[in-house]
């Protein structure tokens, strides 16, 4: 199909015969694509800092565990051999990071008599690589160096902190049992608190370096758990398949961030939704924008197109003349939208949303199924958001066109002249 | 184009068209017999409801005849499909309404470049159009849009337009009514000035007797029936 010069012209000065009505739709089509691309570049941006945290070094892309952990979490169900494990992990292609936790159930108290004395609290030991959980996303991220848990000393949960009336500097019992069921105990020097992050470890956790936990549990060469972060978390899958080929995990479980956080998969197909509900909002919009517009000017103009027929034009070439009309009304539209949304994307990917303060909240941070997201939301600029919208428009432009294309093509010369 | 009917352009045998609405039948053609040669000068005349426009649609090609035969630039209209119906218009006719000639977002040159695209007149269309506007002294309306010129001027575009590509037959209906008697006169010098120097055939229907003087042979219609049909020597004043 040759597009003759003519027919574009025609075409677009056709919808400056109208100023009003055609600025109004391509206002319209113009909201509709801005809020397509602003909504979904938020939303993009929201879910990829969420899959960041949850893809950290908190959640790992591929976990070990003891077949049965993850159901009962008892002491006794661990890792063993864990030397052994890490250094057949570490020796495995594209792995970043190898760390392992081991986790008991625990009874705090004050190391020593306050004045007013507090009752015992339950709490959780957990042994931790310190150096790989004080990244960004790990239980000790917030931590300065010097506060990290060194030989003797733990950090603890601030709602645990709070209820056992305990300070930094101050000293912990903590009782708890081995593999064998068998009570141990030991005190503690308290060496910071840790603020916020997982909600789990604020309530109940008594963290400490992975060799001290070992040693007050009797577990030496043994582990609950074992992080893995990989280069990739999108291939995260391929990592399990090769973790769980190796020998030393014959009998373990391995799983993917995704099986160990099922409600991110959840919410990442509601992100497509969403993506999918504003794109249908936009196909609604340009079409009636679209339709109206061009429903209104072809049939007040049916003695043009009958002059138009009667010198000989083609009923094709007509068609192509009023689709032209209304895909350059929805492409104006659309392009107009494309660059408001996308200005206002890519500035707000460099300042940041803050949720918190729009919906008046003062915090910083939400906790979500025990993971801490900042209200602070950096939108993410997503092409193919433009891309589809562009797409939907051009589609829609053409196929509300059709309707009165048709009626303007069939039309008998003699009778349009004549009316 | 070859093969006219004994040197006739237009040859009508008991042509009829009757309109039907439902149940409802019109005649507005009961029989019309016409024959016209090349390069007549032509006004047909008659009350309203005669069937003026329906005969000058007939001869366009723009419809379809109930009954009779019809021959134009020796093609027998009836038996042409919509699309050769159109392939006709385009290339061997031209045409003038009474309004609404040009299309309202183009400039009169734009306006018969158009047509001369759609005849499919390569790159020097718009030379072309520039001189055919040149030769009707309608040079300075160029590049003025149809809102930017007055009625007459519109007109004499659309005339302009009409014979850009030197069609044999230019059918117009009623050019002038909406035009003053001074715009009418124009109008008509240039119909005629382009007959006698390029030979063109002009059939125009119209009310006006001041524009009727103009006519070399005068055919009248009387409810759908030829009821006159006089030659005379007209005024050229
Ligand atoms: N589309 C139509 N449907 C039904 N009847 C029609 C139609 N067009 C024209 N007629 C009828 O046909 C007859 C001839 O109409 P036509 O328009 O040819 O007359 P005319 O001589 O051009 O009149 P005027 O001088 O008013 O323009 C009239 O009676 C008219 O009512
Ligand atoms: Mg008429």
């Amino acid at each position: 199909m040759t597009i003759s010069f003519s027919t574009l012209k025609i075409a677009w000065r056709n919808l400056g015969r109208n100023r009003r009505r055609t600025l109004l739709s391509v206002g319209a089509i113009a909201l509709g694509q801005f809020t397509l691309i602003t909504v979904n570049g938020l939303d993009a941006g929201y879910f990829e800092s969420m899959l960041r945290i949850v893809t950290g070094p908190l959640i790992g892309h591929v976990q070990v565990h003891h077949p049965k952990w993850r159901e009962e979490q008892a002491v006794d169900q661990y890792l063993d051999n864990l030397s052994e494990a890490e250094k057949e992990i570490r020796a495995l292609p594209n792995v970043k990071s190898v760390s392992a936790r081991v986790f008991s159930a625990a009874l705090a108290a004050p190391g020593e008599r306050g004045r007013q004395p507090a009752e015992a609290e339950m709490g959780m030991v957990v042994g931790v690589d310190v150096s790989a959980e004080n990244r960004q996303g790990g239980i000790l991220a917030s931590l300065p160096p010097a506060d990290l848990p060194g030989p003797g000393s733990v950090v603890l949960g601030k709602v645990l902190a709070q209820r056992l009336k305990l300070t930094p500097g101050k000293t912990i019992a903590v009782i708890s049992q081995d593999t064998d069921g068998l009570p141990v105990s030991n005190i503690f020097r308290v060496n910071a608190l840790i603020q916020g992050g997982n909600e789990l470890i604020s309530r109940l956790g008594i963290v400490m370096a992975l060799k001290d936990a070992q040693g007050f549990l009797a577990l030496p060469n043994q582990a609950h758990e074992i992080i893995i972060l990989g280069d990739d978390y999108r291939k995260a899958g391929e990592l399990a398949e090769r973790v769980k080929s190796l020998p030393a995990l014959k009998n373990a479980e391995v799983i993917t961030w995704k099986e160990a956080f099922p409600v991110i998969v959840r919410l990442i197909g509601m992100k497509n939704w969403i993506d999918l509900i504003f794109l249908v909002i936009l196909f609604i919009a340009a079409a009636a924008g679209i339709a109206n517009t061009m429903m209104m000017s072809t049939f007040e103009r049916t003695r043009e197109f009958g002059m138009l027929l009667a010198l000989g034009t083609r009923p094709g070439r007509l068609i192509r003349m009023i689709a032209w009309e209304s895909v350059i009304l929805g492409l104006v539209g659309v392009a107009l939208g494309s660059i408001l949304g996308t200005i206002v994307v890519l500035i707000t990917s460099h300042t940041g949303i803050d949720y918190g303060a729009l919906g008046g909240i003062r915090g910083q941070e939400l906790s979500f199924q025990g993971l801490t997201i900042s209200y602070v939301v950096y939108p993410k600029f997503e092409f193919h958001q433009v891309l589809f919208g562009f797409g939907a428009v051009t589609i829609t432009a053409v196929l509300t066109s059709l309707w009165p294309a048709l009626l303007a093509a069939r039309l008998e010369p003699a009778e349009a002249v004549r009316s | 184009m070859s093969g006219t009917d004994g040197n006739f352009l237009i040859t009508a045998r008991g042509v009829t068209k009757i309109y039907r609405t439902g149940q409802i039948e019109a005649p507005a053609l009961r029989g019309v017999d016409l024959e016209v040669k090349s390069g007549e000068f032509i006004s047909i005349v008659g009350p309203s409801g005669s069937g003026k426009t329906t005969l000058l649609n007939l001869i366009g090609a723009l419809d379809s005849l109930t009954g009779g035969e019809l021959k134009v630039l020796g093609k027998d209209v009836s038996g042409l499909s919509r699309r050769e119906r159109a392939e006709l218009r385009l290339h061997h006719l031209g045409f003038v309404f009474q309004a609404y000639n040009l299309i309202p977002v183009l400039t009169a040159r734009e306006n018969v470049e158009f047509v001369l695209e759609l005849q499919g007149v390569g790159r020097e269309r718009s030379a072309r159009a520039e001189e055919v506007l040149g030769e009707l002294g309608l040079s300075e309306f160029s590049d003025r849009r149809p809102l930017e010129m007055s009625g007459g001027q519109q007109q004499r575009v659309a005339v302009a337009r009409a014979v850009a590509s030197r069609p044999r037959l230019v059918l117009a209906d009623e050019p002038t009514a909406n035009l003053d008697g001074e715009n009418a006169e124009v109008l008509l010098r240039l119909m005629r000035r382009l007959r006698d120097e390029q030979g063109m055939t002009f059939v125009f229907s119209t009310h006006d007797s001041r524009v009727v003087e103009h006519a070399e042979r005068i055919i009248t219609l009387t409810d759908g029936r030829v009821s006159q049909d006089e030659r005379r020597n007209p005024d050229r004043g």
